[in-house]
């Protein structure tokens, strides 16, 4: 397998990026709920205490920004697992069954992406604590909907092929055609769709977070320091900036990866 | 065939007036119409016919094969257990335990993510024959008894690391690998080289023979089904028109269809100059098909009857015909 340099530099970018949010954080002797008392809403610059400057209560910027992509990258990620995992088993069973098992379990599908998703996460925050695991779950419940539609499409197509009916006529059982024969060969378009999903929902988690739905203060993700930002815009632009940057840098370096993966796993459509 | 083996021994594989039917738009599309046959352990059956004949709809029928919209009538009993509305786990235990499948094309059917060693201990796992070190030692013997050299390394490999004439003993390996009682091979060498056909049918022949496993051959090549088969059955539209021992049929067909097929045939000696006697007409396609005998349209001995009543199959001196007007003994090339 080959990527087209984009994606390659698209996977240098995210390795910068997840080094700088595993390890910056140790460099710096602040730490994100920390509060520098001398030091409130400073620029940034190169000579001070802070490199990226403070927010209003002194927090380091820096510190909390790498807090905030840990903690978004944490959420996208996991719940992309969970939609791997519910998406590819629903998807896979629904497709290899076929018929009417096929249409009832694609209707349910139907009915959740129907439900007024916005709405349907207040209600979570409002039932539950505002925890991340909370925005998690909202998150996750959403997320693999999509992957189960993919995963269905797949393994209709495979089931044409001849290698899987040459395995009915040896008598494989089901389950062990599922696990063996369909699972291994959707993970090209798996993989891609869930490189792909993955900035989905970090942008989602940051829109929740945006709107006060998400990972609550002093707790920090990328949508609650941009909306801290967005306050502070006209007088202190870095607090925008500085989370804004880290945001693009992970979703467009997500992006372009899997565009790239795509084209060099399975061009046709997605 | 009963001609042939006048034995009260219980035929392995009792095919009764099996009918094989698709929705189609205006009428339902009949691929098998009212077909019986039978064959008996040991013995080998091929079913020839030109595409669409319905030869591939009913071999993949006896697995339980056919596509889950067609609809299925009459009876296909193996060793006197019917088949037809069986349950789906039932027939799942008997695929590949009872009966083995050989594909037309090993390059599709070899699944192309698994080693070949995997792909032959499924079968014994799925069949719980064996499991682990012992699976894998039945496997390397099976590899063995096709003749695949260097079997052990092979045991590793995936499929497109071998040849077509290797992958396909592979494809021989597991359909044989659980001991079937039945074999059915869908043009088994269709999609091979010239140069390695005739050493996998050599070695089909041999694999079955050996342990008296009966085959049901499918082909549109009756020098394949010449060289391979004790007896044959031809198939045209869904019926079959002539069945016997395949020598007798091969040298002196009654039916004019089989007598048009082997006119067809090409060989080394043929006169360059003088054109094939094509068979004049196309098979009927998929569709609503007239009355009477199937190929009554394109049939040069044609009579009303013909193209009014289905005739059946009756025994007529080797075997047996579906004609009105058969070919005399004296006119048979």
């Amino acid at each position: 397998m080959r990527l087209a340099w984009p994606a390659r530099a698209a996977l240098v970018v995210l390795g910068v990026v997840l080094a700088l949010a595993l390890l910056g954080p140790l460099a710096s002797p602040w730490h994100a709920e920390q509060l520098d008392w001398q030091r409130m809403a400073v620029a940034p610059g190169l000579d001070g205490a802070h490199w990226l400057g403070t927010d209003r209560l002194g927090r380091d910027l820096f510190v909390r920004s790498l807090e905030g992509v840990r903690v978004s990258l944490a959420i996208a990620g996991l719940a992309t697992l969970v939609s791997l995992v519910l998406g590819v088993g629903y998807g896979a069973i629904a497709g290899y069954a076929g018929g009417r098992v096929d249409a009832l379990m694609m209707r349910a599908v139907d009915v959740f992406y129907s439900l007024p998703y916005v709405f349907f996460v207040i209600l979570l925050t409002v039932v539950l604590e505002r925890r991340p695991a909370t925005v998690f779950l909202a998150i996750g419940a959403v997320g693999w909907l999509t992957m189960a539609r993919v995963v269905r499409g797949e393994t209709r197509r495979l089931r044409e092929r001849e290698f899987i009916e040459a395995a009915v006529a040896a008598g494989v059982p089901a389950p062990t055609i599922l696990w063996r024969h369909v699972v291994p060969n959707l993970a090209g378009p798996v993989l891609v769709y869930a490189t792909l999903t993955v900035p989905g929902l970090i942008l989602l988690e940051s829109f929740l977070s945006f709107l006060g739905l998400g990972v609550q203060e002093p707790a920090a993700s990328l949508g609650n320091l941009l909306a801290q930002g967005a306050q502070e815009m006209e007088a202190a632009p870095w607090m925008l900036l500085v989370p804004c940057s880290f945001l693009i840098a992970t979703v467009l370096a997500l992006g372009f990866l899997g565009e790239g993966l795509r084209d060099a796993l399975d061009p046709h459509e997605l | 065939m009963r001609s042939i083996r006048m034995s009260s021994e219980a035929p392995l594989l009792a095919i009764e007036a099996l009918a094989i039917e698709f929705a189609g738009a205006a009428a339902p599309l009949r691929a098998v119409d009212g077909v019986s046959l039978a064959l008996w352990p040991g013995r080998s059956l091929g079913l020839v016919g030109e595409s669409g004949a319905g030869k591939s709809q009913l071999a993949l029928a006896v697995p339980g094969l056919t596509p889950r919209q067609a609809r299925l009538t009459g009876s296909i009993r193996l060793a006197g257990e019917e088949l037809v509305g069986a349950a789906p786990a039932r027939l799942r235990r008997l695929r590949g335990a009872r009966i083995g499948t050989v594909f037309q094309d090993p390059s599709t059917a070899l699944a192309p993510h698994l080693t070949i060693g995997t792909q032959l201990t499924e079968v014994l796992a799925a069949h719980a024959q064996a499991h682990g070190a012992a699976a894998r030692r039945a496997a390397l013997a099976m590899l063995e008894r096709v003749r695949l050299p260097d079997a052990v390394t092979r045991l590793g490999q995936y499929p497109h690391e071998l040849s077509g004439g290797l992958r396909q003993r592979v494809m021989l390996a597991i359909a044989l690998i659980a001991r079937p009682a039945l074999v059915i091979a869908d043009e088994p060498t269709t999609a091979l080289d010239v140069t390695v056909e005739a050493g996998i049918l050599e070695l089909l022949a041999e694999l079955v023979r050996g342990e008296g496993t009966a085959l049901l051959l499918v082909s549109h090549d009756l020098a394949v089904v010449a060289g391979l088969c004790d007896e044959i059955a031809v198939m045209y539209a869904g019926r079959i028109v002539e069945s016997g021992p395949a020598r007798a049929v091969l040298t002196a067909p009654a039916h004019p269809y089989t007598a048009g097929l082997l006119a067809a045939r090409l060989t080394l000696d043929s006169p360059l100059d003088v054109p094939v006697a094509a068979i004049p007409g196309n098979p009927p396609g998929a569709g609503p098909r007239p009355a009477g005998c199937g190929f009554a349209p394109r049939c040069a001995r044609a009579l009303e009857r013909c193209r009014q009543e289905v005739p059946l199959l009756l025994a007529r001196d080797h075997g047996q015909v579906a004609c009105y007007a058969p070919l005399a003994p004296a006119e048979r090339p």
